[in-house]
Formats: structure tokens, sequence, C-alpha cells
């Protein structure tokens, strides 16, 4: 690693840092409805929306209640944005002229964006109508983040309330979600990206005659309000095709650094909240460091296998050495206005979040530099994960980790007073169990069958490291594409939709069991023989279980793919 | 045009099916817990 992206790297952690506290006590504020400024400000309008929507705010649900109203405004969604997308050519601010999507492709974006995955096998600027940008795309940016958040929310309260039947509101959380975090913090970002060239505007796209007098088409639109909840709300889905790479989207060194903090900040905030809400801060901050532990691991594994280059390019006598005038190392597939070292920390926050928006091309990294983004995804997205998905994914790790130690030990397993037995143990297990069962089993029929290998443009390891890329970011709900496989099919659309949808609601299915059933339980006194879970020790157990867990499930599939591809590369 | 009403019809039967069978999923949670 360079200096430059050593600073780089502690100039974002100590920001990110900086940011926890403030902003994790006021998303606690807001979740515990606390009379503080903002929620007496917007009182007027949340009553109002209450009113409209036939909501009764103070109506306590339980788990399966909460549950279901999640699911069944989230399907609903999903239908109107299949909707809007095959209706577009119909429908105003379409002034492309741009025609209906297919149908598959209808449908793979739809779960897509409802599930905060935001996967994209369609080119944005050449198929999408600003209304289904706007209207379709970036509103399932919010609530697809606030859902998260408010299941993330609906566990802790699981483990902060004791001999309760309700784990909160969905509507209500759902609304102050929105209403209080998601849109004042969006609203700021995207006037910031617009002062650094972000794009915001809904005129037709421009035709210029470049120096070279070739005609050029430059897309336009409201580029700056979707960049801003695609990064805070980890979705990740670009306006443009190539994403976050692209100068409209992401011009200047200064707006990647506060994309890369945006897509993190709220996923480090909530354990900060989660600290707050169950009354002990430093069970916040012991998960914290845990995950800042695993992403300066992998941060540091990318940019070193980055900065070491390629073997075979030095072979012919390329030099690869960073110096003052250039970055040396594997360049191919990064923007020069970014280099190495930012590349590797934004491919890292962006697949440890479930954002899985991207400033450079991961399908160009070396093996082991690809490696490092595809493993952060399998270990469940947890470094820092996504929002909401990433506290509750650690969560539930942490109550394996306890339970795991208690057999060690021999005593009934306790995490913050609540009994951890045999029903939560079952819940544990599916919500871990699913992702990797899909992802493995998806990228097994895509590579077995025609349809599948028929996408595939890089044979050998490379190409199936493309293909477990596809299903991982899916099964994560990441969204980020390795790129090299056609995926905008009907196969891939329809599998990876369908993927999607069952790595995000199936786990959450099972996490609000678990909230349910601790909310439930009464909370037994700390004795001596209870696991503190909030020292060094609770730490490295963390560490360990999700690691344990990562590398036993994906350490097989990874050794076909970006490791077999590693030692071909340096072994001619 | 019937042909894309119809496999409009598949996929919008997909995404009702999915809900269906992850709301089925919360149900026999719910039964196997004995917590509503």
């Amino acid at each position: 690693m360079t200096p430059a992206s050593l600073a780089l790297c502690a100039i974002f952690l100590i920001l990110l840092l900086l940011l926890v506290k403030p902003l994790g006590a006021y998303i606690a504020n807001v979740m515990e409805g606390r009379p503080i400024w903002p929620l007496r400000v917007g009182a007027r309008f949340e009553t109002f929306i209450y009113r409209v929507c036939g909501i009764d705010p103070g109506a306590p649900m339980g788990w399966k209640r909460y549950t279901i109203a999640l699911l069944v405004f989230n399907a609903l969604g999903a239908l109107a944005l299949y909707a809007l997308q095959r209706l577009q050519q119909w429908l105003p601010l379409n002034p492309q002229g741009f025609t209906n999507i297919s149908s598959d492709s209808s449908f793979n974006t739809a779960v897509s964006f409802v599930t905060n995955t935001n996967w994209q096998g369609y080119s944005g600027e050449s198929t999408m109508s600003y209304l289904t940008q706007a209207a379709g795309l970036t509103v399932q940016n919010f609530l697809s983040a606030a859902t998260g958040i408010v299941v993330a929310v609906a566990l802790i309260r699981g483990f902060a309330h004791h001999s309760a039947r309700s784990v909160g509101n969905f509507w209500t959380d759902m609304v102050r979600v929105n209403l209080y975090v998601l849109l004042p913090l969006s609203m700021i970002l995207a006037l910031v990206l617009a002062g650094q060239g972000v794009v915001q505007n809904f005129s037709a796209y421009k035709d210029v005659t470049t120096l070279e007098t070739q005609k050029q088409t430059l897309p336009m639109g409201p580029m700056a309000s979707q960049e801003a909840i695609k990064e805070i709300g980890t979705n990740g889905g670009g306006f443009l095709n190539a994403n976050s790479a692209h100068p409209y989207e992401n011009p200047t060194p200064l707006s990647n650094l506060l994309e890369i903090l945006a897509l993190t900040m709220i996923p480090a905030s909530l354990t900060y909240t989660f600290g707050r809400m169950v009354g002990d801060t430093r069970q916040g901050w012991a998960i914290l460091a845990a995950m800042v532990i695993l992403f300066g691991a992998l941060v540091g594994i990318a940019t070193y296998n980055e900065q070491l280059g390629n073997p075979r390019i030095a072979a012919l006598g390329v030099d690869q050495t960073a110096s003052a005038l250039q970055p040396g190392g594997n360049m191919e597939g990064k923007e020069s206005r970014f280099g190495i070292g930012a590349s590797a920390l934004f491919a890292t926050a962006t697949t440890g979040t479930s954002c899985g928006a991207v400033n450079s091309m991961h399908d160009s990294f070396t093996p082991l530099g690809g490696l490092a983004p595809l493993f952060n995804m399998q270990l469940g997205e947890v470094v820092f994960g996504g929002t909401g998905t990433g506290l509750y994914s650690m969560l539930i790790f942490a109550i394996i980790g306890v339970f795991i130690a208690g057999l060690m030990i021999g005593r009934t397993p306790e995490y913050l007073g609540k009994k951890i037995e045999s029903f939560e143990m079952k819940m544990s297990s599916i919500a871990i169990l699913v992702m990797p069962f899909i992802v493995l089993l998806g990228a097994a029929v895509a590579v077995s069958s025609p349809a599948g290998q028929a996408a595939v443009a890089n044979p050998g390891a490379h190409g199936f490291s493309e293909i477990l890329y596809a299903f991982t970011s899916a099964g994560n709900n990441n969204g980020s594409a390795f790129g090299g496989i056609s995926a905008n099919t009907p196969f891939y659309n329809t599998a990876l939709g369908l993927v999607m949808w069952l790595g995000r609601f199936w786990p959450i299915a099972a996490v609000m069991a678990i909230a349910g059933s601790l909310a439930a339980k009464k909370r037994v006194p700390v004795t001596a023989g209870t696991l503190l879970t909030h020292g060094p020790t609770f730490i490295v157990l963390l560490i360990g279980t999700v690691l344990l867990v990562g590398a036993l499930t994906f350490v097989p599939a990874l050794a076909l793919g970006p490791v077999v591809e590693h030692l071909i590369m340096w072994g001619a | 045009m019937g042909q894309d009403i119809a496999v409009d019809a598949i996929f919008i039967i997909a995404l009702i099916a999915l809900y269906a069978v992850t709301h089925w999923i919360v149900r026999a949670l719910s039964r196997l817990g004995g917590v509503e």
C-alpha cells in the first residue's frame, strides 16, 4: 500500500468514526419517538401522513403482524415498479421516447430495487425514462433502505424490551425513518454532490460535437438526487450504466470520499443506535470494533493486490511501480482521477455494505484483489453491512457466537440478558444458511446450464468467478456486478430475481421471529458465568464466527475461481 | 400483444407467489416458536 492509500483509508475511518455517535444517537431518538426538534417540526406532517393512510401510530404490533405488513408493503412496491417499467412509453417524463422495458428485465429490476439489491441488467441512460428513474427506482431506494433499518430496530427492541408482545409499529417506523433520517440526509448530500458537478435536471439528452468532430450524446437527468439515496440507502443502482465510475455521478476525489462515507455512515452508526436502545453503548462499540477490524483487513488485501500489479504485464517490461508520475499497480478498469487506493477502498466499502455502487470495474481487479470484495459479500455483508441489514446480520452472528461460547463452557448462552435457546438458534441458522444455499445452488445451475454458460464472455476460472459473483451479489442484495457476463437475458433476469427475493425476505422472516421471541422473554440477571459481550474476548469471538461461517461455506467455490486464476497468473 | 400479456401475467403471478410463500413461512415460523 502506498502512503496515499493508507492516508485515504485513515481519513475515511476517522471521519466515519466521528459520525457514528451523533448519527447513531439521532437515529435512536427518532426511532424511540423522543421529542427532538426535527420530530417536533415534522409532527404535523407526520400526523397528516398517518391520517391520510389510516394508520394508528400507537398501535403495537407483534413480530408476525409487523413482518406481514412489511411483506405486503414490499410486494405492492414490486408490482408498482413492474407496472411502471412496462408502461413507461405511454407515461410522461420520457423525453428520449424510451420504449417499455422487457417483461423479464422489469421483473428483475422490480425485485432488485425492492430488495435493496439494485442489480442492474440494463443500461439506465438508454432504457429508463425519468419517471421510471425518479418515481420508481429512487422511491424504492428510500423504501427498501428504510425496510432494512426498521427490521434492525425491531430486533433491537427484541433485546431492549422484556415480557413484551410488541416489536413496534411497522408503519410508524417506516414513516419516521424516511421522514427524519433518509430524506434530510439525501437532500443535503444531493446538494453537495450537485456542487461537485453531479448532473441534476430534467433536460433532454444533449448532442455535442467533440474535438475530433464526432457527434456524442450526453445523458442528462435527475442524477444527484438518485446518487444521494443510492449511497445513503446502500442501494447502489446507478443512473448511468458506469455507475460511480462515471464523472456525471462521481466527478471528483472529494465526491468519491463523500460517497464512500455516505454508503457506510448509517450501517456503522446503527451500532451506536443499538447500544443506546439496549441501554449500554459499549455493546454497540464492540460490534463496531469487529466491523472495523474486518474492514481494515479486507481493504488491505484489495489495495495490496491491486498495487502489486500483474506479473504478466511486468514481464513485458511495463513499469508498475508507484511513483510521483503514475499510480503503478493494476490500473485496468480504474478511473485515473481515483487511482488504486480510492478504487480499492470504494470496492471494499460497497461490497461490505449492501450498496453495490462501483467506481471501478471489479472484473478488472487482480484475482486476489477481486476476491476481497467477493468474500466481503460472502461473509453476509456485515462489514459494515447494508442499512439495517448489516446490524441485524451481525447480531445473528453474535447470537451464534455466544451460543458456541456457551457450549464451550457448559452454560446456557445469554446475550444482553436474554437466554439464547433452541428457537433462537433455529431461526439464526435459517437466517445464516439461506444466503449460501441460494448463492451456491444458483451458481451451480448457471454453470451447468446452456443458458447460464451462454452469457459468459470469459471462459475458465474467471468466467466461473463472474457467475459466482453475480449470484453472491444477488443473494446478499448487494447489486454490484463483476461484469463480463451478459446478464440481461431471460435466464439471468429470472434466476437472479428469485435469488434476490429469497435472499432478502427469508432471512428477514427469521430475524423478525427472533425479535418477537426475545421481546417476550424475561431479562436474566448478570452473573459471574455471564459472557461479557463488550470486551476484546467477545470481539475476537464475533470476528471468528463471521470468518468461520464464511470460510467454511465459500472457500471451496473461491478455490475454483479467483484462487485458481491467481495461481495461473503467478505460475506462468 | 397477446403473448406480451401472457408473459406479464406469468411474472406478476411469480411476484405474488414469492410474496405468498414468504407469508406462509412467517406463519410457519410463528407456529414453530409459539410467539405471535
